[in-house]
């Protein structure tokens, strides 16, 4: 295989683990979030420290724990999930959940308060009127996607302690450009590094393009 | 036309009671304005009147029906509180007003008619495009009285309509309420702390303070009776103390009286009271002049000018004339009259300007 196409091959299961991660992420983390900001009850301060904790969770130290987990001998290990883009996928979902949580919950408590009395001045049912909440925080929203593609596409210690950096399947942008770095290889590892950081910049673009699409339609 | 009654009211937000056992009602098709200071509890009445707060204790009626608990969406269908603090929704002017339509499922064609109408009444249809925020705060407030006119509500909250608002945006504001008001016979309650705005739009009036209501009757007894404590803030310019005289004199049929205000400064006004009363004259009432013109008008006083305020398009000139009377002139007045701190000026109004109490 020519080393462009690998390049190529690398940067496209770079774009899939991570989109996927953060597609898992919202999915679990969203509701959680938008409950955590819409409803209060007891213990949800609480609850809110611990995932604004968890935000700053060192990757490697997830890694380690998650390797443990389903190595052979781990709890999880007879799911044979080890050294598969499917453990990268857990990983680095689990990795970002907690920030779509955070960001989700805080942009609909900001929310000005006067947005929910307003639809419920105009007629709104309680229900209309969190949706009207939840359209004020769409910004957040994706807020919370971007930064968690950003943070899953950058991060290497979950992606090498549970993928391996293993050619043609579990090798990613991260683990490629430390691979290359100690192997002496500087100008690929920047190269590579290039890929990486227009991929996020591209990323973030669309995605803001996007919001204005869906904050439009969301009104209609 | 809707009739909304609080019997006994209270509400409590944790140790502070900010309404205790009011009684208010509106009767269909009135204005009716709750007075008092901030903080006197005038939000509160109207957040429970609208149905957005559930009292502590105490009863709602609508049209007679006694509300509560889930019923209280059944008041919000038919009534509307616009705040005093602009909200609006980050979308297009257009789709904020349309807002209460749709929950509502009217038509899109119904929703283009009436939304087209309510933003002409408030003079904001060219700007039907524009995101809402991006508006000027008195734009943004009118853009939520169109939110609340579209709906047609049987009755119409609202806090402080025009507190904050430039002249043009409260002139606007004041006769879209009153056209309503006439027109559709919408029940209206405004909650104010400019006792002017209250004489100039309802007739009848709710002194509200510290969280009871202290009196109710008809705005200009209200005022005649309590006028010097009414004043809450320095809106409200020359209220003064005086004696009233009859004079012999009938000016348009009616009876003309000398008050005076001090040893130096006496005025005419139109009055049948006699003895003590507070007078207030409107500053957009005077005219400044560099020495004396000749007009139809009673009141021509001479004085130094002590202050001179802008506020936005308009300024405000002090004048001391043995009392400090304020009048406000357009800037480019004042432009033109090139008058300076000190300067010596006359003062004119007409004697049916002078408002008595």
């Amino acid at each position: 295989m020519s080393l462009e196409s690998e390049i190529v091959e690398i940067t496209l299961r770079a774009l899939s683990i991570s989109g996927l991660a953060a597609l898992v992420a919202a999915g679990i983390g969203l509701p959680i979030g938008v409950v955590l900001g819409m409803y209060k009850f007891r213990g949800r301060d609480a609850v809110t420290g611990v995932f604004r904790a968890l935000m700053s969770m060192p990757t490697v130290a997830l890694g380690l724990l998650l390797y443990l987990a389903f190595s052979r001998a781990g709890p999880l290990g007879f799911l044979e999930l080890l050294y598969t883009p499917l453990a990268l996928i857990i990983g680095q979902a689990i990795l970002v959940i907690p920030i779509m949580i955070s960001i989700t919950s805080e942009t609909i408590v900001s929310v000005d308060p006067s947005i929910r009395e307003l639809s419920r001045t105009l007629g709104a049912d309680e229900r209309a009127a969190a949706a009207s909440v939840l359209r004020e925080s769409l910004g957040g929203v994706v807020l919370a996607l971007s930064a968690s593609f950003s943070r899953a596409i950058s991060e290497l210690g979950v992606a090498l302690m549970l993928g391996g950096n293993i050619q043609g399947l579990t090798r990613i942008l991260t683990t490629s450009i430390a691979l290359e770095t100690t192997r002496g290889e500087i100008a690929l590892g920047l190269g590579l590094t290039v890929i990486l950081l227009v991929l996020m910049v591209v990323f973030n673009l669309m995605l803001n393009q996007a919001e204005k699409r869906v904050r439009w339609w969301l009104w209609e | 036309m809707g009739v909304i009654e609080l019997r006994d009211v209270t509400v409590d937000f944790d140790s502070t009671k900010a309404l205790d056992r009011i009684n208010i009602r509106a009767e269909p098709g009135e204005m009716l304005s709750l007075i008092g200071p901030n903080g006197a509890g005038k939000t509160t009445a109207l957040r429970v009147m609208a149905g957005l707060l559930e009292p502590t204790k105490g009863e709602i009626f609508y049209n007679n029906e006694r509300l509560s608990g889930a019923d209280l969406i059944k008041l919000r269908k038919r009534s509307t509180l616009v705040f005093q603090k602009p909200a609006v929704f980050s979308t297009s002017v257009f789709k904020n007003v349309a807002y209460g339509l749709r929950v509502r499922d009217v038509s899109e064609s119904e929703i283009e008619k009436r939304v087209k109408d309510a933003l002409k009444q408030v003079e904001l249809y060219t700007l039907k495009e524009r995101f809402a925020r991006n508006l000027s705060g008195g734009e943004q407030r009118r853009l939520c009285l169109a939110m609340g006119i579209v709906t047609e509500p049987e009755i119409l909250y609202l806090d402080e309509p025009t507190a904050y608002l430039d002249s043009e945006s409260t002139q606007i504001v004041e006769a879209v309420l009153k056209e309503l008001n006439k027109e559709k016979r919408t029940t209206i309650v405004i909650s104010t702390h400019n006792i002017m705005q209250a004489e100039n739009l309802t007739r009848r009036a709710i002194l509200i303070q510290n969280g009871t209501v202290q009196r109710t009757g008809l705005t200009s007894e209200i005022l005649r009776d309590q006028l010097e404590t009414l004043v809450f803030d320095d809106t409200t310019r020359n209220i003064f103390s005086g004696s009233a005289e009859f004079t012999n004199g009938l000016h348009s049929g009616m009876r003309l009286a000398s008050i005076k205000l001090n040893d130096d400064v006496s005025i005419d006004a139109i009055t049948d009271r006699d003895g003590k009363v507070t007078v207030r004259i409107p500053p957009e009432d005077i005219v400044v002049s560099l020495g004396s013109v000749l007009s139809s008008a009673r009141n021509t006083l001479k004085g130094r000018v002590s202050d001179i305020s802008l506020e936005d398009a308009m300024a405000l000139l002090t004048v001391d004339v043995g009392v400090n009377l304020v009048a406000q002139i357009t800037r480019s007045s004042l432009e033109n009259l090139r008058v300076a701190l000190d300067d010596e000026v006359d003062v004119t109004f007409k004697a049916s300007s002078v408002r008595v109490y």
